[in-house]
């Protein structure tokens, strides 16, 4: 603690205690007095009587104020006639000039005190003043250092700000959407470069134009939607505008556009904010899937004819087969009906008459038709035999279709009296057995043509191969017919030649038929094939077979 | 009184067969035998015959077409079909076209039977259609 402390602590507590005040004036005139008359031997009688008095009134007057100062002059002056002026030890004053003095010291004692007071007083205040000059000065030193906080805090503030700015100003110029704002004559205030690439005007000329000098094929669209946000003071969303702009003449383009009033503080309309979206690839790409819808929708129902063409023709082709195979199957009753089993009737019949001749006892004659039966059984099995090769040809196991249709060639002539010639530069070795079987089956149906249709005496077989594909034709030298009218009369549902086309068709195959009235016909078929074969040494091969005695079974 | 037969039989093998067994039965006799029904019909008005034996699958005009007929040109002549079918359709047809009996191929006592039956004025039906064995 230092010294003005001490002197502030002592302040102190004679303000608080007023009672100390005095006691501490008392007590310092009390002292004075005794340092006085102490020094009276020094100083002598009745000389500078006052000078500690004054003292002890300064020292007062400073530390306990103006009122214990006043009573220790009052004190001081009691004291002094008692104790100091002569007479000492009594309370008469022994001469005017000490009346005076005493007055004097009043006086003086007085303004002393009032001095020490004033001066302490003036002390104080100007402690106080001190104090509050600090006091303002820290305040102000606060000020300022709040000051500043809130001018970095400020500057912060700008500088996120103007970072937002330039971030929007960036999105505003980079945003793949167009965007614009016009003041209320159409007039451009700001563009970003989606738009000005869009306009095809550069960013910075856009400005003061207005939109009939810059898109004038668009001005018209963009006016009628401004009139409208004024009018209703509300957005007008998703418009689809079209037209062509400097940027790709003669193109027309197609945009989706959103206009949005542009409002100042007191809420008045001040301009337009237009957000606008490229779509014309969009829009291409819609019309073409429509397009394409269209022609999907076209294919679908090609397909759907093809489709149901392909069902008909399989339709018929399966009626043609099961029509076939009926067929077949009558046929072969018929075979087994009118020919076999008659020759098992007669035979049981002639076995019983047989007996009946062995029992009446005539045996030769019961021996003759013995033997007569034993001869139709023999007929009979010949007739299964023939029926069995017809319906299942050992030759079909054959690889070789020339050989298998040389087989067939002979057959011709046997059951049905028909000279058939082969041609045939090659075996035709064919793997695949089921399209063997199927080829030999339609030339045998083409050569049954011939019989039942043609009145042909001579037909022809040619095999040969051309563009990957076996070529069979069969001709003749019958009556021929008009191509037309068979062909009519196959599609309303006749069989013979339609059938063979068909089934050709199954395997990919393609039937050609040249013919007309007393011309006879010639029937190509074409089959996708490639024989991996070399062609025979000798060339074409023509096999002719002589005519059978035998009944035709087919 | 000899019974005279004429048949109708479109296998030669059978139609002779058939001739040889008629001739041998006791009061028959075959007056003449047609391979088709328009041959039949053609000897039919100039041999008079008692009974006609009829193949009832003929190659052209079928038995029951035959049938038919001879029922119009024929009246009085009995009519019997000889089949190998044992359908009861084939029976129902043959009769209502009019034939007086259906017998089938294979059994000469059957057939003479069936000759018998029908010349007595009875209609007949082989034993294996009547019984389904």
């Amino acid at each position: 603690m230092g010294p003005t402390d001490r002197r502030s602590v002592w302040g102190d507590t004679l303000r608080r205690f007023p009672a100390s005040r005095y006691t501490v004036a008392i007590v310092a005139t009390a002292l004075a007095v005794a340092l006085r008359m102490v020094l009276n031997p020094v100083l002598g009688d009745g000389r500078v009587i006052y000078t500690t008095l004054f003292a002890t009134l300064l020292v007062v007057g400073w530390y306990a104020g103006l009122g214990p100062a006043l009573v220790s002059l009052a004190l001081g002056a009691v004291a002094a006639i008692f104790f100091i002026l002569p007479p000492e030890f009594s309370w008469a004053v022994a001469t005017p000039f000490n009346i005076a003095g005493l007055f004097v010291y009043l006086i003086f004692g007085a303004a002393c005190a009032a001095f020490g007071h004033t001066m302490q007083q003036a002390r104080r205040q100007a402690e106080a003043n001190a104090q509050l000059a600090r006091d303002r000065q820290q305040q102000l030193e606060e000020e300022a250092a709040e000051r500043r906080c809130i001018l970095e805090s400020l500057r912060e503030s700008n500088e996120r700000l103007q970072q937002v700015l330039d971030e929007l100003q960036a999105t505003y110029d980079q945003s793949p959407i167009g965007m614009l704002q016009l003041d209320t004559n159409l007039r451009y205030v700001r563009v970003n470069q989606t738009m000005a690439a869009m306009n095809g005007i550069p960013e910075a000329e856009h400005k003061g134009k207005t939109v009939y000098e810059v898109v004038p094929d668009l001005a018209a669209n963009i006016e009628r939607a401004f009139r409208k946000v004024i009018k209703t003071g509300k957005p007008v969303l998703n418009v689809e505008i079209s037209g062509e702009t400097i940027a790709d003449p003669g193109v027309r383009r197609t945009w989706i556009e959103s206009w949005f009033p542009l409002r100042d503080t007191s809420g008045k309309v001040i301009g337009l904010n237009v957000v606008a979206q490229d779509i014309t690839a969009r829009k291409r790409a819609e019309e073409e899937l429509l397009r394409l819808n269209e022609t999907l929708e076209e294919r679908v129902v090609e397909r759907t004819a093809a489709l149901a063409q392909s069902e008909e023709q399989l339709r018929r082709v399966a009626s043609v087969l099961t029509m076939a195979e009926q067929e077949e199957r009558r046929r072969i009753s018929q075979v087994l009906h009118d020919d076999l089993q008659q020759q098992l009737y007669a035979i049981q019949l002639k076995l019983d008459s047989a007996r009946r001749d062995a029992e009446a006892g005539d045996m030769a004659m019961g021996l003759a038709g013995v033997a007569e039966a034993e001869q139709w059984l023999i007929e009979g099995i010949e007739t299964t035999r023939r029926l069995t090769v017809d319906l299942s040809p050992p030759i079909l196991k054959s690889e070789g279709l020339a050989h298998m249709l040389g087989w067939l060639v002979s057959q011709m002539k046997e059951m049905h009296d028909l000279d058939v010639a082969l041609v045939a530069d090659r075996p035709y070795r064919i793997q695949d057995e089921d399209m063997r079987v199927f080829l030999f089956q339609i030339v045998r149906e083409l050569l049954f043509n011939v019989v039942k249709h043609a009145g042909a005496k001579h037909a022809t077989i040619t095999l040969r191969e051309a563009d990957a594909r076996l070529v069979i034709s069969v001709a003749d030298d019958g009556r021929g017919f008009d191509v037309s009218q068979a062909a009519r009369a196959a599609e309303a549902g006749g069989f013979g030649l339609f059938s063979v086309r068909e089934r050709l068709g199954l395997f990919g195959g393609r039937m050609a038929i040249e013919s007309a009235p007393g011309e006879g016909a010639r029937v190509t078929v074409r089959v996708p094939m490639r024989l991996d074969e070399p062609l025979e040494a000798t060339g074409a091969a023509t096999k002719r077979v002589p005519v059978s005695k035998h009944e035709p079974l087919l | 009184m000899t019974t005279k037969i004429y048949i109708v039989e479109d296998h030669p093998l059978m139609r002779n067969m058939l001739h040889e067994v008629i001739d041998k039965m006791p009061g028959a006799t075959v007056c003449g035998a047609a391979a088709t029904a328009e041959e039949a019909l053609d000897e039919l008005d100039d041999v008079e015959a008692d009974l006609a034996l009829i193949d009832v699958s003929l190659p052209q005009m079928s038995g029951n077409e035959l049938l038919e007929i001879l029922r119009e040109r024929h009246p009085m002549l009995c009519c019997l079909v000889l089949s190998g079918h044992k359908e009861s359709n084939y029976v129902e047809q043959a009769i209502a076209a009019g034939a007086w009996g259906y017998v089938l191929k294979g059994d000469p006592r059957e057939l003479q039977e069936a000759i018998e039956a029908v010349l007595a004025g009875k209609r007949f039906v082989s034993r294996q259609l009547r019984t389904g064995k």
